[in-house]
């Protein structure tokens, strides 16, 4: 017999919207460190320089890397928000074809 | 340690800069990253809760490819949160190692200021004495740096490297085969070899045994104080002159990286090896010379 979708396409937008508010709370980490302008306030020895250097590119590929994943988050919650489109858009248009009878819920 | 206003002088006097470092404002920003990893791995942790909440029930082709890509995104933001943690620790060893570094050549200079008081004193005599110990602090001062260099380069930044290498490759899974951090070296089908695949050559003692010859059958000591090249196993075949020469530069070498592991505050199985070895031909040496 067919199985039925348990899951609520509610819980799915929900979810999209949590997600949503992860993503903006993980890009903020980069977006603080950025601002912070690390590794400044170190010195000016030429000693020090390359050292600064490799932390200032760490850091920098961090950030994106950050923002990237950030992003990431954006667009699960994205595919969950679509999801749920599409089970309510199934329901609807099985609601027209399908005469209404006694479905389980 | 701020620098005594003499002490600048006795450093511009001999012709050297106290290095211009501030440990603290490292350790400061050593600590900022640090304070920063905690948030990414609990928005992490609660993305997953997030998922599993909203999917509960939910089966299927389309579910198992969300909870799939979703697998590929919270496993990664955990890793990038791991790795940034590496960084911390390495800003505080650079730290420690500067702040080293300037405590040994201000060290150096207080007791050059002590020397000078007592051979200023001292007629002619006393200028030849503060003059020969003008240009010994100044070798040392430079032997400080040298060595601060060397350990900077061969293991802090090194290390540091890693870490961006690996928040390279992390940032081009984030956003997948189309769009990625722009670095088509890392990007690409299956194609790509990790950086972490092979083993990296790490210790500087690995380093050191590319030593020139420059036409001798053993090594000698280099610029930094340290004992390069091959070391001898044997003294039958070396003349007095050759015995003497390696003497001291084995000496001087075990002496320049007892220095360099006492105030860089660690040594790696490498450096340590190195200098066990050179102490055993050392020894052999002055066996020799005693036998006679």
């Amino acid at each position: 017999m067919y199985g039925r979708f348990e899951a609520d396409p509610d819980s799915l937008a929900a979810g999209s919207g949590q997600m949503g508010r992860h993503a903006e709370q993980f890009q903020a980490v980069p977006r603080h460190l950025e601002q912070l302008g690390l590794g400044g306030s170190w010195g000016s020895d030429g000693l020090m320089a390359p050292f600064i250097a490799a932390f200032a590119k760490c850091l920098q590929t961090g950030a994106r890397t950050l923002f990237a994943q950030a992003a990431a988050l954006d667009a699960t919650g994205g595919g969950l928000a679509d999801t749920a489109a599409t089970m309510r858009n199934a329901d609807a248009d099985a609601g027209r074809v399908v005469p209404a009878r006694e479905s389980a819920t | 340690m701020d620098t005594p206003p003499f002490i600048g002088e006795l450093a511009q006097l001999i012709g050297v800069d106290v290095l211009d470092v501030h440990s603290d404002n490292v350790a400061a920003d050593a600590g900022a990253v640090s304070a920063a990893v905690p948030g990414l791995a609990s928005v992490a942790d609660g993305a997953d809760s997030t998922m599993d909440r909203a999917t509960d029930g939910y089966e299927g082709e389309s579910a198992t490819a969300l909870a799939d890509n979703w697998q590929g995104v919270g496993g990664d933001l955990r890793q990038t949160a791991a790795t940034m943690n590496v960084l911390p620790p390495v800003m505080n060893g650079f730290a420690s190692v500067a702040s080293a570094a300037r405590v040994a050549e201000i060290t150096q200079l207080v007791s050059l200021a002590s020397v000078m008081k007592v051979a200023l004193g001292a007629g002619a005599i006393g200028a030849g004495v503060a003059a020969s110990r003008m240009a010994v602090t100044r070798a040392a001062v430079q032997r400080i740096k040298h060595t601060f260099e060397r350990g900077v380069a061969t293991r802090l930044t090194p290390a540091v490297d890693r870490i961006t290498l690996r928040l390279e490759e992390l940032g081009e899974k984030a956003a997948g085969p189309r769009g990625g951090l722009g670095n088509p070296a890392l990007a690409g089908a299956g194609g790509r070899v990790s950086p972490y695949a092979g083993r990296l050559p790490e210790t500087a003692a690995g380093a050191e045994r590319g030593g020139t010859r420059m036409g001798m059958r053993w090594g000698k000591k280099d610029e930094t104080g340290k004992f390069h090249g091959d070391l001898p196993r044997t003294t039958n075949d070396m003349t007095e002159k050759e015995k003497r020469r390696i003497q001291k530069d084995l000496e001087d070498s075990i002496k320049a990286r007892e220095e360099e592991e006492a105030w860089l505050g660690y040594s790696d199985a490498g450096h340590r090896r190195r200098m066990e070895d050179e102490r055993k031909a050392l020894g052999m040496i002055k066996e020799d010379f005693n036998e006679q």
